[in-house]
């Protein structure tokens, strides 16, 4: 199944070649197959596959439906589903059931497409590799003593395993681009705006994006169409046209000016991957793209920003969690030793220190030495990047500085796994689009090429990847593990 | 910077989050060698450029406040931790004095 293109997939339900209940089972199969190695799941819905049979049923009737309906895809444990659960991969919330739907979740539903199980993330979306996960980590596909990557990594591994074609996750500093790129996988970061935020837990309220994972660029775009889009219920949702589907994405890069930004390629980068990241600007050339040296200087403070900046917030956003209103609650003798103790117990470490740090950043003493500072160097980095859009269209960057990692082996360092964001956080920071697609393998292992561009422009995002992806086929590939 | 032991106890107050002095001695190791290396946003001059806390670049976003049923909401109150029938169960919030901080 999950090597078809979703237009393929459709193709075939719309003319009932297939049906929706046969997809579903497929991918219920692949899932209970694959599942207990790779733990991409935390759980699996068990109303899908009567969901896919209604949805065949109105199929037969003659009903018009969408082009994605009856096609399976699984949401981050971040993203509401009425009267499911939605733990955020935490003990504070493992039996927290949704009041209502997300808007992409409504969205979704309202288009039919099956939402078929909820998938592991890092706790709160705080994490690289999806090891801070309450409910244990999950492993990547292609190699299962590797991390998937995160925080979205249950939703990259899901995808790259075929166990569904399509998921969504959140990305806040990367948390898509990243696992898509560790496990061989497409991934979108749109413009800050361009999807409703409203029913995703909120991490950092002013980086947080809902983000699709798939198999294909193209499978992206279509995505997009339906989750996108103002929403009343998020006011930073801007209200503009919609991307365009991929049939009107031109497939050539011909004249495109792409800026290769030469503080992407400094010291602590793999050198295999650095090799496969220009061998495919190298292909973009031959493709007819012009390739300029662009400079963002100030991306040596951008990780230093975004680790004040994020665990404020996040700290600020967190502050609900009291044990009262819904969670965990653990009871002790006064009100504020409830607060303390619910959320002592109910969060793990790395939610914890993100809390110290973030809460620390706005203390009174040192909120103008850190976290204002912080938001001051956001502006500069912002400046970077409308500085390079007078020269460039289009960024073209490793999305990681490395492969998948041992499980385990960052996990006593905090300043290791934060560096593996390096190459993401700057696209949330200046609120612009990024895309990663697979560009080959370095020490066997997936490898991820980012594109980023101006606010709102995702269609030339879909335009360079598109024609990559035609002129390779690196997205193709599927990995074997426990087949 | 260094993050003295005073530091983290106050900090984990305002955090509302009780940690034990194994955690608190990790916490500031951790956080001391963090902002060690966040310190370099120090070297940055930002006189010029202001700050940038609102992502969207949008101001007075208003909606109709359109009544919704009571689905949602009695859906938000079942999911408090304590209560009796429709009411809300909440510890004294006057208990406080004696606490030490």
């Amino acid at each position: 199944m999950s090597i078809q293109t979703l237009h393929e997939i459709s193709e075939a339900l719309e003319t009932k070649k297939i049906s929706s209940e046969e997809l579903v089972t497929e991918s219920l199969r692949v899932i209970e197959e694959k599942n207990p190695n790779l733990h991409a799941f935390i759980e699996v819905f068990d109303d899908a596959t009567a969901q896919a049979r209604e949805i065949d049923r109105r199929r037969r009737k003659g009903e018009a439906l969408h082009p994605l309906a009856g096609i399976p895809i699984a949401l981050k444990d971040n993203i509401l589903v009425q009267g499911k659960i939605a733990s955020a991969g935490s003990r504070m919330l493992q039996n927290y059931r949704a009041p209502y739907d997300a808007t992409v979740t409504s969205r979704l539903k309202e288009a039919d497409l099956v939402i078929v199980g909820r998938t592991n993330m890092d706790e709160f979306a705080m994490g690289s590799s999806t090891e801070n996960s309450y409910f244990g980590p999950t492993k990547n596909p292609w190699d299962d003593a590797r991390v998937p990557g995160g925080s979205s990594g249950g939703s990259a591994a899901a995808v790259a395993s075929g166990m569904v074609p399509l998921a969504l996750g959140s990305d806040t500093g990367g948390s898509v681009r990243q696992p898509a790129s560790l496990c061989g996988i497409s991934g979108l970061k749109p413009t800050y705006g361009r999807v409703s935020r409203s029913g995703l837990m909120a991490l950092a309220s002013s980086l947080d994006q809902i983000s699709p994972c798939a198999r294909s660029v193209e499978d992206l775009a279509w995505l997009m169409q339906v989750i996108e889009g103002q929403d009343p219920l998020d006011a930073t949702t801007a209200i503009l046209e919609s991307t365009s589907v991929p049939s009107l994405i031109p497939q050539n890069v011909k004249g495109l000016r792409l800026g290769v930004p030469k503080e992407y390629f400094v010291e602590g980068m793999d050198e295999e991957v650095k090799r496969k990241v220009m061998e495919a600007i190298g292909k973009l050339e031959q493709a007819g793209a012009e390739i300029l040296e662009v400079t963002l200087p100030h991306t040596p403070y951008a990780l230093a920003a975004y680790y004040l900046i994020m665990p404020a917030e996040a700290s600020s956003n967190l502050g609900r969690y009291d044990g009262l209103r819904y969670g965990y609650a653990s009871q002790d003798q006064t009100l504020v030793g409830s607060y303390e103790q619910s959320r002592s117990e109910g969060f793990g470490a790395e939610v914890k220190r993100r809390i110290m740090l973030g809460t620390f950043a706005l203390s009174a003493g040192y909120y103008d030495a850190y976290y204002k500072k912080a938001t001051q160097v956001r502006a500069k980095i912002t400046q970077d990047f409308d500085e390079v859009w007078k020269r460039v269209d289009a960024v073209v960057c490793p999305t990681s500085p490395c492969v998948a990692w041992k499980l385990g082996e960052k996990m006593e360092d905090p300043l290791a796994m934060y560096l593996s964001d390096i190459y993401t956080l700057s696209a949330n920071l200046a609120t612009i689009p990024a895309l990663s697609v697979p560009c080959g393998f370095a020490h066997d292992l997936p490898v991820g090429l980012q594109f980023m561009t101006r606010r709102f422009n995702e269609d030339l995002l879909y335009r360079l990847g598109m024609t990559y992806q035609s002129l390779t086929d690196w997205h193709r590939q599927m990995p074997g593990v426990i087949l | 910077m260094q993050i003295t032991k005073d530091i983290i106890s106050h900090v984990a107050v305002l955090a509302r989050l009780r940690l034990s002095s194994q955690e608190e001695e990790k916490y500031g190791e951790q956080l001391s060698s963090l902002l060690d290396y966040m310190d370099r946003v120090q070297e940055v001059s930002t006189e010029e450029g202001g700050v940038l806390i609102q992502a969207a670049g949008q101001t007075h976003i208003w909606r109709e406040d359109i009544p919704k049923g009571e689905s949602v909401s009695l859906k938000i109150v079942e999911a408090f931790t304590n209560k009796e029938g429709a009411l809300l169960k909440v510890q004294a919030i006057f208990e406080d004095r004696g606490r030490e901080e």
